[in-house]
């Protein structure tokens, strides 16, 4: 896929992943790929980022969970109250954003 | 029940100090077991799949990708709003600078082996065979030699392999693609493709100035003679140890006509460019440089009119003197490349020596040197 939509698209897609249950790093990317058939499969570098930075911002919060394969305790992010809200306004976005360049496109009912 | 963990594999130590590089110290070792959870927890899947745990480990560190991206996001997210920088670049410059305060020389640069013979193949040819050779093979009225002076092969030579490795554990996507080209990836400069050619081995090699003058691109600064340092978008790799033998000659003269390009506006066909190193012979000129021991030049002067140039590069000595070879006994330095004109019947010549060292290459039209006196007579 092209990397720009990935990018352009990651916070929505990491809360997405967030809101039915905490996850790790490596879970989240796991899940993403498992939910998507494949077609997220982005660079692993770039997720700590995006999960550092939304958890700077408020929308996800830190929760330490079982030993990893380093012997320490794996942090799992959860959403919080302010990402909850965050991800509904996201999907409306998206939502009136991909209806737009449908019917751009000549493909709207 | 106790679990055994092991020490961090020494790849993934380097990954992860690069990684976390520039981060408050508790930000730091939280990102640290992050990535370390991540990566072991990679491996172990792809061990499953049949792979060494060392080929596990590497390729779940390409996966992650350059530790760069990593600590330039993280840089991002902590300190941007502290430092009001904006631009990705300027993180990127940000997390080297902070490295180097960190003690980047600890394990930073990388030292590659070199070759100073070329493992060249035998040269083949039909018909006329030149002198001083020695035939290989005769078939077909095909014939195969090399040469026997050694200075037709003398150069310094980096196995494209090595190279690839010592990038990869600087985080850098790199791979040796059919055709000996070696291709790698730069935060700051985007996709580098380096030429390089199959030796008498079957194996890829690259000239160690043909790199540089492939990633010119880069951000990219050289340092030292003896065992140059090129340190290419925050990656710095050195050529050979300097113990057993100083490449720099072979080095910055192989280089020189890339060093040209950039410092003298080309007249006409800049495809006419003509750059001819002077190792020996000519005339010797030993000049006060003003600079740093170790520091390097290079003289340059035009032979004729038009794009044809001499060039002969030095170290700075600890005298602050560097000694120079050029084909004019009486050199007049100039201070800008437009100055630069053809030598004058009588034997005089103006020249321009320039700063090759401890500067961005991208810098070097400016980074001119006044040697004092301005001329010199040369023995």
């Amino acid at each position: 896929m092209n990397p720009d939509l990935l990018r352009g698209n990651l916070d929505l897609i990491l809360l997405s992943i967030l809101e039915a249950r905490p996850l790790y790093g490596f879970a989240i990317i796991q899940e993403a790929r498992e939910r998507t058939g494949g077609y997220f499969d982005f660079k692993e570098g770039s997720l700590y980022p995006a999960l550092h930075r939304l958890e700077a911002d408020g929308l996800l919060a830190a929760q330490l969970g079982e030993l990893g394969r380093n012997g320490k305790p794996r942090k799992y992010y959860a959403l919080t109250d302010q990402g909850r809200a965050a991800l509904r306004e996201k999907r409306e976005e998206f939502r009136t954003f991909t209806g737009a360049v449908t019917r751009l496109a000549g493909g709207g009912t | 029940m106790t679990r055994a963990v092991p020490a961090t594999p020494a790849p993934l130590a380097a990954y992860l100090r690069r990684a976390t590089w520039g981060l408050p110290p508790e930000r730091q070792q939280e990102l640290w077991d992050e990535l370390e959870d991540h990566v072991l927890t990679r491996a172990d899947g792809l061990c499953l799949s049949g792979l060494s745990p060392e080929a596990a480990l590497s390729q779940a560190l390409r996966e992650l990708g350059p530790p760069t991206r990593v600590s330039a996001g993280m840089t991002q997210v902590y300190l941007m709003p502290k430092l009001i920088l904006t631009a990705s670049a300027a993180a990127l410059a940000l997390s080297a600078a902070l490295y180097a305060l960190a003690g980047g020389a600890e394990g930073g640069v990388t030292t590659l082996p070199v070759l100073t013979q070329r493992p060249a193949k035998p040269t083949c040819v039909r018909g006329t065979v030149p002198q001083n050779v020695t035939v290989v093979s005769q078939q077909g009225g095909v014939t195969c030699f090399t040469y026997n002076d050694p200075r037709v092969y003398r150069g310094v030579y980096l196995r494209l392999s090595t190279l690839r490795d010592a990038l990869r554990t600087h985080g850098i996507e790199a791979a040796v693609q059919p055709g000996a080209n070696l291709v790698f990836r730069l935060p700051e400069a985007g996709r580098v493709v380096v030429s390089g050619f199959t030796g008498s081995d079957g194996q890829g090699y690259v000239s160690a100035a043909g790199l540089v003058a492939a990633a010119s691109g880069a951000p990219l600064t050289l340092s030292g003679f003896a065992a140059p340092v090129v340190t290419l978008a925050g990656v710095p790799l050195r050529f050979g140890d300097g113990q057993t033998a100083s490449v720099g000659e072979d080095f910055y003269g192989e280089l020189s006509q890339a060093l040209v390009e950039r410092v003298v506006p080309l007249w006409d066909d800049p495809a006419s460019l003509s750059v001819t190193t002077l190792a020996e012979g000519g005339f010797t000129h030993r000049v006060g440089t003003g600079l740093p021991p170790g520091e390097v030049v290079l003289l340059v002067t035009r032979r004729t009119f038009g794009n044809d140039f001499v060039t002969s590069a030095a170290e700075v000595g600890a005298d602050g003197t560097a000694t120079l070879r050029s084909s004019q006994q009486r050199l007049r330095f100039v201070f800008s490349s437009g100055q630069l004109s053809a030598p004058s019947p009588d034997g005089s010549a103006s020249a321009l020596l320039v700063r090759v060292t401890g500067v961005p290459l991208q810098n070097l039209p400016t980074v001119v040197t006044l040697p004092t006196p301005r001329t010199s007579e040369g023995r």
